[in-house]
């Protein structure tokens, strides 16, 4: 089970469980009364790839592959691919057997490289030493959802009695108050979170919800405000 | 004809034009290449587990094959339920008026996000704005194709403008003292996790 560090109101600190708010259960695709198996298979070999074919055929292809099959190669295609592992290429097709560099890419909404660096490496600021805070900063649920567009949702989920008493107690209060709790990582507790290594940060919002003697208490992550492109906005 | 949003409030249709807002649109993106010995960009590629074949883009397909090993047409297969059911296929609802109906926040906040689109007022009640702009949201059904589910759209609008945000239904469970936590995240992809995020 996956586990949060997190502080109630009184900056009390407990680690408890988390596990991810997935959608309903939806219609999939199949046939009705037939056992259906998804299977990823090699559909041409590199000789039947667009490029081989232009150099070998012309860029006028068409009527050959009708008329003799040149893409297929019995000897790959409908061979079942059922685990593989990541390869690099070089430039010149050939496999790299060595560790390749890495570079980061930084690039601007309309696709134009901003920056080209070395990767970095990204520390998750939420952990067993430092937990998520509950800032104080409470912002009305209604303002929230018109303003963050909510990525992702955890529920948080109590491993004991003593930590059921600390999550009812936090969606007692934001129940009561109609808000979600901003909530901050790292040592000022006021980063956005960051709950793995070489994650993205993500703004924690906490929804607090009670049922008598029952509580919901959804991490709501957010990496995207919602408002326009700058290029509508000119 | 561009294809329009259509919503109806009190008898009352309007038309919007939609464009879809992402991350990238908002913020660009973190990309991370990987260089050959020479400085130039490697392509990704796959090696077969017997290590019998490389797979480059373009080589690799996916299909469903029944139990005599016979590929099923795509064409071929329907929605079914868990029970194995057949569904019936819902339309798009693009271009199709669809009543509006008052949601809480708590609805939009549980569900799991789909996607975002900003709306541009082609034909538009101005009730229905007034309404917005005081804080209501709204939820209608959504399809933007023919399949076999719809999903859950919230209307709402703030000072930069009117949006809806397209959602799948979730129904996060209740937690009671004699609950116990199990859940199994070893199938959890992280892969979104790669993406930059320069809102901050």
């Amino acid at each position: 089970m996956r586990k949060l560090h997190l502080t109630n109101p009184k900056q009390r600190d407990a680690t408890v469980g988390m596990a991810p708010v997935k959608s309903d259960i939806r219609p999939h695709l199949g046939l009705p009364g037939e056992k259906l198996e998804y299977r990823r298979y090699i559909g041409a070999a590199e000789s039947g790839l667009h490029e081989s074919l232009v150099a070998k055929l012309g860029e006028d292809y068409g009527q050959a592959l009708v008329d003799g099959d040149p893409e297929i190669d019995v000897e790959y295609v409908g061979q079942r691919i059922t685990r593989s592992d990541r390869i690099y290429l070089s430039h010149g097709g050939q496999v790299l057997h060595h560790a390749p560099e890495e570079l980061e890419l930084i690039l601007a909404p309309d696709g134009t490289e901003r920056e080209r660096r070395p990767p970095k490496v990204v520390i998750a600021n939420v952990n067993e030493d430092v937990p998520a805070r509950w800032t104080g900063k409470k912002i009305p649920k209604g303002d929230v959802v018109r303003r963050f567009v909510l990525t992702r949702t955890v529920a948080l989920q109590h491993v004991d009695g003593l930590t059921f008493d600390f999550l009812y107690g936090m969606a007692k209060e934001l129940h009561e108050s109609g808000t979600m709790m901003l909530m901050g990582g790292g040592e000022s507790g006021k980063e956005p979170l960051i709950l793995i290594p070489n994650g993205s940060p993500y703004r924690g919002l906490l929804e607090g919800r009670i049922d008598g003697e029952r509580y919901m208490l959804l991490l709501h992550l957010s990496n995207m405000e919602l408002k326009l492109p700058k290029k509508a906005e000119e | 004809m561009a294809r329009q949003i259509n919503v109806v409030l009190e008898g009352s249709e309007s038309v919007f034009d939609f464009s879809k807002v992402d991350r990238f649109k908002l913020y660009g993106k973190r990309q991370r290449i990987v260089l050959d010995d020479d400085g130039n960009r490697c392509e990704k590629a796959e090696l077969s587990d017997d290590g019998a074949a490389i797979i480059r883009s373009g080589m690799s397909m996916q299909a469903h094959f029944d139990e005599s090993g016979e590929w099923v047409e795509h064409g071929r297969m329907v929605g079914l339920d868990e029970e194995g059911n057949a569904v019936d296929k819902v339309p798009s609802t693009l271009g199709v008026g669809q009543e509006l109906e008052l949601a809480t926040p708590e609805e939009l906040s549980q569900n799991e996000m789909v996607s975002v689109y900003h709306l541009s007022e082609v034909d538009c009640d101005t009730a229905l704005l007034e309404l917005l702009a005081k804080g209501n949201i709204y939820r209608f059904p959504f399809n933007y194709r023919a399949d076999y589910c719809a999903e859950t759209a919230f209307l709402l609008s703030n000072k930069e403008g009117v949006f809806v945000l397209v959602t799948k239904d979730a129904s996060p469970q209740w937690c009671q003292l004699d609950t116990v936590a199990v859940e199994d995240f070893s199938q959890e992809s992280d892969a979104d996790d790669e993406l930059d995020f320069e809102m901050f």
